[in-house]
Parts: C-alpha cells; sequence; structure tokens
C-alpha cells in the first residue's frame, strides 16, 4: 500500500520537523521563561511521542479522533483532562503531538476544526464545521428536537447581537414572553426552559451569562458564548434579523449593528465610511 | 462640645434625607435611564450637596450607597444611549419573527409559536451555524428505543433518606444471565422469539419459511437486524434452521422437553449468513413479501414516521 506508506512517512517528516524547530529555538536561547516552559513541554512531548511504537501511535491518534467525535456529540466542551484520562492515560505526555495529528486527521478526513477556547475555557475544545454548507443547501437532517432549539438559540443570539452585544436577563425575559415562553413554566416544545437557556446551552458555550457585581437585585447579562462566536458570525445573525424584517431592512441599515459586522471582520478602515 | 462635632439630631436628619434619594432613586430607575432625561445628574447634585455637612462614617456609607446606585444606573443609561436612527425593538423583533413563521397559536396568554414552528425556524436556521455533525445509525440499524423516562427525583431523595445509616451489604448475583435482559438486544431476540411461536402455532406447527420470517420488505436494516436477533435464538439452541425437500431454508422453534436435551448434546454452533441490499430487494420481489412478520420497529427519530412526513411536504 504506497499510499499508507506516503502517510507514515509524512508523520515522520512531522516529527523530524518538530524536533528542528524545537533544537533551533534551543539554540537562539529563548529569554522569556514562558516560552522556555512551552518548549520544554513540547521538547518531553517529542521524547515520549519517540519512545511509542508506530503501532501504538497510530492506535492512540485513532482513538482520540473517536474520542473527540463522540464526545462533541452532546456540543459540551471537551476538556484535556478527560481526554488524557480517558484515552491517552500512561502516554499523555506526548499529548501536544498525538493532538496535533488527531486535529489533523479530522479536518482532512471530517473537514471538523477543532479549536482550542479561551480564557476560563483554556483548556477546552470544540468541534467545528470546516465546510460551507451554503445559505440554501442544508446539507444536513437533524432531528425535530434538536431543529427547535436550534430556532429557539438563534432568537437569543439575534437578541443580544442586535441589543448591542448584551441583553439583562429581565429584558431577555420580558421579550421571550412574547414568543411564549417563561422561565417558571413548562414549555410545550422545550420543556424546561429556563433550565435549557441557562444551564444546557451555557453549559455548551453558545451563551454565557454574567453576573453583575454591586447590583440588588442580582442582574444578569445574556451574551454569546465562545461556541456561538466559532460557529456562526455577527453577519450571519444580521442577515437572519433582515430576513424576518421580509428584507425590509438592508444590513447597512441597521448602522450600529453593520458597524459591528465590519469591525468583527478586522475591516476597521470601512467603518468610517459607514457614518 | 468640638465645633465640628455634630448633634444625634443633626446626623439622623441627614440619615434620613439620604434613605429618601435612595428611594427615590431606586423607585425611578426607568425614568433615570431615560437617555432623554437629566434626572441622574440632577440626583447626582443632590448626593453632592448633602455628602457636605458628611462627618462620621454611618453617613458616609450611605453616601456611597447612593453614589453605587448612581454609577450603576449610568453605566444602563450609556448603554440604553443609540446613536443610530434605527433602534432595535426587541418586542418589534419578536412580533414579525411569530409573523413570518405563519399559523402561530393564540390563547388567553398571548400569541406564540407553535412545535411545528419552531421546527421550521431551526430548520431555516441551521445554514447560518458551523455545527459539526450529528451521528446517524446507518440504515436506521441497532437504533435503541427512546431513553426511558427518568424517575422523578423526589422519589430518589426519599430512598436516600431511609438509607442513612444503613450498612452497604453486597447483593448476591443471583444469575449471570439475568443482567443480560435489561439489554435492548436481549429484548428484542425475545421479541423475535415470541413472534416466531406465535406464528408457528398459527402454520399448524409446521416450519416456517426462513425468508418469509426475516424479511422486512420495508427496510434492509431492520432485515439485517431480525436475522441478527435468529442468531441469538440458534445460538442458545431455541430454534433450528434447515433446508427443506425443496432446498430452501425454513426455521422451526425448538421445544422445551426438547431443548434441555439439545442443550447439553448440541456445541454450541454457529453460522453466518450473507446478504446484500441486491439480494435483499430480489427475495422480496421473489417471494412477493409486502409486509413484514416481525413487525418494523419504531425509530426514535420522529422525523422517520412517514405520517409526519406528510405533514411537513403540505
Amino acid at each position: 500500500m504506497p499510499g499508507g506508506q506516503y502517510l507514515i512517512q509524512l508523520d515522520l517528516l512531522f516529527d523530524i520537523w518538530l524536533i528542528l524547530i524545537i533544537r533551533a529555538k534551543d539554540r537562539d536561547g529563548t529569554t522569556s521563561s514562558q516560552a522556555a516552559g512551552a518548549s520544554q513541554t513540547m521538547n518531553q512531548a517529542v521524547k515520549a511521542a519517540a519512545s511509542m511504537d508506530r503501532g501504538e501511535m497510530e492506535r492512540k491518534t485513532n482513538d482520540l479522533v473517536q474520542y473527540l467525535l463522540i464526545m462533541d456529540q452532546k456540543k459540551i466542551p471537551i476538556k484535556k483532562q478527560d481526554i488524557n484520562k480517558h484515552v491517552l492515560k500512561d502516554v499523555s505526555k506526548a499529548f501536544p503531538i498525538i493532538f496535533e495529528k488527531a486535529t489533523e486527521r479530522l479536518s482532512k478526513i471530517f473537514g471538523v476544526e477543532v479549536v482550542e477556547l479561551q480564557d476560563k475555557l483554556k483548556g477546552s475544545y470544540i468541534l467545528v464545521n470546516k465546510l460551507d454548507v451554503g445559505e440554501h443547501n442544508p446539507a444536513e437532517i437533524w432531528p425535530d428536537e434538536e431543529n427547535a432549539k436550534t430556532g429557539l438559540l438563534m432568537v437569543l443570539l439575534s437578541l443580544i447581537f442586535m441589543n448591542g452585544n448584551v441583553m439583562e436577563d429581565t429584558q431577555m425575559w420580558h421579550t421571550l414572553k412574547k414568543f411564549g415562553i417563561e422561565q417558571d413554566h413548562h414549555h410545550e416544545v422545550f420543556g424546561d426552559v429556563k433550565k435549557l437557556i441557562t444551564q444546557e446551552f451555557v453549559r455548551q458555550g453558545y451563551i454565557e451569562i454574567v453576573r453583575q457585581t454591586n447590583t440588588d437585585p442580582p442582574v444578569n447579562e445574556f451574551k454569546w458564548g465562545q461556541r456561538a462566536k466559532h460557529e456562526t458570525t455577527k453577519r450571519k445573525v444580521l442577515t437572519f434579523v433582515c430576513q424576518i424584517y421580509n428584507n425590509d431592512m438592508e444590513p447597512r441599515q441597521w448602522t450600529l449593528q453593520w458597524q459591528d459586522v465590519l469591525r468583527s471582520e478586522g475591516r476597521q478602515d470601512d467603518v468610517e465610511q459607514v457614518i | 462640645m468640638e465645633p465640628d462635632k455634630q448633634t444625634p439630631e443633626e446626623r439622623r436628619r441627614i440619615r434620613e434625607y439620604y434613605r429618601n434619594l435612595i428611594e427615590n432613586i431606586q423607585n425611578n430607575q426607568e425614568d433615570l435611564i431615560n437617555p432623554e432625561s437629566d434626572a441622574l445628574n440632577e440626583r447626582l447634585q443632590e448626593a453632592e450637596e448633602l455628602f457636605k455637612p458628611v462627618k462620621t462614617t454611618r453617613e458616609a456609607v450611605l453616601d456611597s450607597q447612593a453614589m453605587n446606585l448612581i454609577a450603576n444606573l449610568g453605566r444602563k443609561k450609556a448603554q440604553a444611549l443609540h446613536t443610530e436612527f434605527v433602534k432595535f425593538q426587541p418586542v418589534e423583533f419578536a412580533e414579525k419573527l411569530i409573523t413570518s413563521l405563519g399559523d402561530p397559536i393564540t390563547s388567553s396568554q398571548g400569541t406564540r409559536i407553535s412545535s411545528a414552528g419552531w421546527q421550521k425556524l431551526g430548520v431555516s436556521v441551521q445554514p447560518f451555524f458551523s455545527r459539526s455533525p450529528a451521528f446517524h445509525f446507518m440504515c436506521g440499524s441497532f437504533e435503541r428505543g427512546a431513553r426511558p423516562q427518568k424517575e422523578p427525583r423526589q422519589i430518589k431523595r426519599k430512598e436516600k433518606d431511609n438509607t442513612v445509616g444503613k450498612e452497604t451489604v453486597p447483593r448476591q448475583l443471583q444469575s449471570f444471565g439475568e443482567e443480560e435482559k435489561n439489554e435492548a438486544t436481549t429484548e428484542e431476540v425475545d421479541r423475535v422469539h415470541r413472534i416466531l411461536l406465535e406464528q408457528y402455532a398459527e402454520y399448524e406447527e409446521r416450519p416456517l419459511c426462513y425468508f418469509e420470517f426475516v424479511i422486512n420488505p420495508h427496510s434492509f436494516g431492520q432485515t439485517i437486524e431480525n436475522i441478527f436477533h435468529v442468531s441469538f435464538l440458534v445460538r442458545d439452541g431455541h430454534v433450528s434452521i434447515y433446508l427443506d425437500d425443496d432446498g430452501l431454508p425454513v426455521i422451526e422453534p425448538v421445544m422445551e422437553q426438547e431443548e434441555g436435551r439439545s442443550k447439553e448434546n448440541l456445541k454450541r454452533k454457529q453460522t453466518g449468513v450473507s446478504l446484500t441490499p441486491q439480494e435483499w430487494a430480489e427475495i422480496v420481489k421473489v417471494f412477493n413479501i409486502e409486509e413484514p412478520t416481525i413487525p418494523t420497529r419504531t425509530s426514535i427519530y420522529a422525523t422517520e414516521d412517514p405520517s409526519k412526513k406528510r405533514d411537513k411536504k403540505a
């Protein structure tokens, strides 16, 4: 199987490349202690990976690919800690190398990108579809329940974004009431809808609820979670809102939101022209 | 008495002013954060005036409380200030969205979106999300039914309370086979066995055609599942499969009294059956199978339900 050999050789090349990079860095004499620490971890990883035979490396990489795909089903960010505990176990020192390989495979074979979350969620990963599904070509069919939840999620994200990227909980629940959603009432479609919004969506990383300090009674603010920022864009949400307004409104007519879209796309220069 | 020492009456009066101010602010939050009004500034000036005679901690605490409140409202006021010409109105958005989905449910509590409406919305917004795909079972095989509803938590708590203080005694495992009973496959195998016995009785205890028994003309996946389940029955010596005079495979349950004997005599024996979708289609045609002997298992996805599919098209 020449194809297989080719792959293995690529892997080998990759390892050698990593070692070379680290050596080069060592020669440079990195001054910052953080960089030194990182390269040391990498050094250990290369050593740990080198001590594994090819079959084991292959097995662990495949296990990790499978683990990530399965754990992603619930859409809850996957922790590095859990990966080490359940998959890598005694070879967890080689995490950076095996993880890199698994990431590459997920990307090339499954079209899925592995994204590390930031801030408080550092060390957690989510899977994001890399393929552009296109607006009028839903590539996938989801179960009804999932569709309904996504509908609600889009409503929440739209409200937050259109309201200036933040909405207070009182206003949020007041608005949701118009949709027949009340926090203390059982909903015919969503069941415990408060739990869905404040727990499930939050744990999945779609929504972030920030508790305001020094407020009485306590005020919570709804914001986009990190997963929302990776799975959708401000432009897409604004497009959706305009569709709801029967296309009476063009995206650029929402001046403030349109500026926000441009800024989020790094088109700072165009922002001024809008005004 | 030192000149800067205040009398208790004076201090009490200052505190009263502060409390009134705080109460006033709390009661008029909505007006104060209105970007058009200058009321919040006036309150700030008021607090500033009140602070002039303050000399001791207790009054100062009230002052900081008032300042905190004003600062928070100031932040809200800044948020409420929109410079753009079009202002986003959440309620307006809600109304437009409900109208766009069509056929809302109107009740005494107002209009709400129907279950189908939410699903329709979801389908239309899925393309806006780059969501990694969900797993599906190929051809619907080996799908578990809907998960059983969890017992209400309250009952659990009661049980817990009762068992507090009791020693945990390891339970003797009665039978090693018992546990298997809980598994879906075993359940299905039992069901298939029951159906075979019923059919067998109906056909006056004559062997049944194997293909007619296992083939599901509506689903290749379920056919394979049936073959899989029957193979368990063969392994455990509950049924026997053999070729009849025409060389066609037939299936027959092994009766209980025989069973005991066969269990001792027969070594566990298994053979594989291979079936391709083409062969399956051919068998359905040749044997003219219109309805499955083993009823189609219901899918956990409601979308597979043909009656709902029709709804969607309409």
